[in-house]
């Protein structure tokens, strides 16, 4: 909808503004924002990744964080064998972002020094969660990024050239297109629409409470309202400026927005970081076996290589080392336990914004595996993230048909308000876009399983796992080979010569059943568990060699990110908001957080348990 | 005013969780002028281009 202009003086404008419409759309806006500039570095990091692979190399050796250490012996031996891998890791990521900012714009001379200090920084604090210390006080790299950022940001006054570095988005959008390499599309498709569902309902519920607070209880204007109920249902101090600006909010109304959804954003963090210690606990072993309809398919049907996707052997890669974690299948479940997948869904309603869920969902990664992860992600960027500009839309009409009226009728409104259908796709979360490219083509990789792949376990060696490492030496002299299914006995062949076991194709979950159970040892059930393991291309070779690095890189790009949250973070700066816009927001956060629980762990209780 | 680098010194607490180098800020720019943030496409009868020299703020 267009508005004819009705005031003088605004010919010379249109005028103006039609001159830059007619410009057209340059290829470098592709270049403008951190949005696409996060897409361009994560699929350059993905793109050398996969082409490492296919060359028959690999990222993992300088793709590296710190390993685990509780001597100073072991820490210099680590930083031995890891220097070269720090040392390309700082120079991959600094080329990119360095050249990024120059075309951005922004100062390389203050931009540079900036970034030095904070890779040498998480550099420091990945060695220190590594460290026997930080495992033992259940502290991961995330949180502590996170905490000693705002210990040093709120006693130290940053200079004004170091906040040219501090660029969150930035390295939040790049970790998220490349978690897009790690999430099948397959889970996208199946678990968006719930996502979109439950995300959709506590949205406009707490967008609604934090409106009518504002504005029926505290009497602040309904803009404000709006920008602070953006904060808190779409995307925090995002959505707060993306809807500021459809609704042509004051300065202050987003100023204090931004210092109000700041500051819960980072008492969510503490928060549900402490609360999910506690409550999130792994599924016990029967219950993983309800694995999402996306991925039991392909674990039930006869095993076919060529048809094995990511979801597939990724929820059968779930289900064994759930079957197999140290804590017994039998342990108590308290009413308050949640799985880790439940845990992502909850933290994707109830945080006000990206990187500050990710720091949450991050630190029960740690512990748990990537479920968390995928849950937050599929909740938060897809069920909410994307959808700001239809937020930004439907409130610019909603301005100009009741609000701007009102303001007009009491003589304090200004010129009709224009309103464009195209704010949709201008206040769309480019970097989006990446994270569904990169999960299309690394699908697409995962699906085209070499028929060829031969799978092989030496008869010595060890099987590590999350739940446990074995170590055998495997003697098969005495095994009853005959007595195998004729289809088994010709997958799993014993080289006697070679002292290897080999497969030809992926062994299912079955089929490493009727193996041990005609094991005599524990040697021969370890080395064929090894075997298994070997058999599945995707875990076995592209998942080491390509994803494990990417996640490696991801984790970079999340510690830069949390770490520029704390150093950013000046309460005295924040806390510049007066207490009615604050108990209007805390209103909806009262409704937000028990809603998201409840949707998480009761409605939509088993979708989310079957993902964690 | 849309300078982006401007605009996050305007805003303090901006960098926080955000970025005015980011598509939720978009082209949007803030009116110094009625203390309003805008969208690009959007104006008032005060509007002045940044290259002609500013009549006195009212004051």
């Amino acid at each position: 909808m267009r508005y004819a202009p009705r005031l003088p003086g605004l010919g010379a404008l249109h005028t103006q503004e039609a001159a830059v419409a007619d410009k057209p759309k340059s290829s470098s806006n592709l270049l403008k924002t951190e949005d696409y500039w996060a897409i361009w570095l994560g699929l350059l990091v993905i793109f050398v990744a996969v082409g490492a692979f296919y060359a028959g190399g690999t990222l993992k050796d300088v793709a590296v964080t710190p390993g685990k250490w509780d001597t100073f012996d072991k820490l210099v031996a680590g930083f031995a064998k890891n220097w070269l891998g720090y040392l390309t890791v700082f120079l991959g990521f600094g080329f990119v972002f360095t050249v990024s900012m120059k075309v951005m714009g922004r100062n390389i001379k203050q931009f540079i020094p900036g970034y030095v200090i904070i890779f040498v920084s998480s550099l420091a604090i990945f060695v220190l969660a590594s460290s026997g210390w930080a495992k033992k006080a259940d502290l991961g790299a995330p949180l502590l990024a996170l905490i000693i950022g705002l210990v040093f940001g709120n006693v130290i006054r940053m200079p004004a050239w170091f906040s040219t570095s501090l660029r969150t988005e930035y390295y939040i959008k790049t970790g998220i297109v490349l978690l897009g390499a790690t999430l099948p599309l397959t889970l996208i498709v199946e678990a968006g629409p719930i996502a979109f569902l439950q995300a959709t309902i506590v949205s406009v519920a707490t967008w609604v409470t934090i409106y009518m607070a504002a504005t029926k209880i505290f009497g602040l204007d309904p803009r404000f309202g709006a920008v602070l109920g953006a904060g808190g249902a779409v995307c925090g101090v995002s959505g707060s400026i993306a809807i500021g600006g459809a609704v042509r909010a004051e300065k202050d109304h987003i100023a204090i927005g931004i210092g109000v959804v700041s500051v819960w954003a980072i008492v969510m963090i503490l928060t549900l970081s402490f609360l999910c210690k506690v409550m999130v606990k792994p599924l016990p072993a029967s219950a993983a076996s309800a694995a999402p309809a996306a991925a039991a398919p392909a674990t039930a049907a006869p095993q076919n290589p060529g048809q094995s996707g990511m979801a597939a052997t990724m929820a059968a890669a779930r289900a064994v080392p759930a079957a197999q974690k140290k804590t017994p299948a039998s342990q108590t479940r308290r009413w308050y336990h949640i799985s880790p997948g439940q845990a992502g869904a909850w933290i994707g309603t109830s945080e006000y914004a990206d990187a500050a869920g990710f720091a949450v969902v991050a630190e029960i990664a740690k512990d748990h595996g990537d479920a968390p992860i995928q849950t937050f992600t599929l909740m938060k960027v897809i069920g909410r993230d994307i959808w700001i500009g239809i937020w930004a839309f439907i409130l610019s009409i909603i301005s100009v048909m009741f609000w701007e009226k009102k303001r007009q009728a009491d003589g304090k409104g200004g010129p009709p308000h224009r309103l464009h259908l195209r704010v949709v796709w201008d206040r769309f979360p480019k970097f989006v876009l990446g994270f569904f490219v990169a999960s299309i083509v690394m699908t697409g990789i995962a699906s085209a399983v070499p028929s060829d792949h031969v799978g092989k376990a030496k008869l010595q060696g060890t099987y590590k796992s999350k739940a446990e490492k074995l170590k055998y030496n495997a003697n098969f002299d005495t095994y009853p080979w005959n007595r195998l299914p004729a289809g088994l006995q010709k997958k799993v062949r014993l080289d006697k010569t070679r002292r290897l076991l080999t497969a030809h194709g992926k062994i299912s979950l079955k089929e490493l059943r009727t193996l041990q159970g005609f094991a005599q040892t524990p040697d021969q059930r370890a080395a064929f568990k090894k075997l298994r393991y070997k058999s599945d291309w995707f875990l076995s070779e592209l998942k080491k060699k390509a994803i494990n690095p990417i996640k490696k890189l991801r984790s970079w790009a999340f510690v830069f990110c949390f770490l520029c949250i704390g150093l950013s973070t000046r309460f005295r700066d924040l806390l510049v908001f007066g207490f009615k816009p604050f108990w209007a927001f805390t209103i909806g956060v009262a409704i937000n957080v028990p809603l998201g629980y409840f949707l998480t762990t009761v409605a939509f209780s088993t979708f989310w348990q079957a993902i964690g | 005013m849309n300078d982006r680098e401007t605009v996050e010194q305007e805003l303090p607490g901006l960098l926080v969780l955000s970025s005015a180098f980011g598509d939720s800020w978009g082209d949007a720019g803030l009116c110094r002028r009625h203390d309003l943030m805008l969208l690009p496409h959007d104006s008032c009868e005060d509007f002045e281009p940044a290259n002609e020299t500013p009549s006195p703020r009212p004051g």
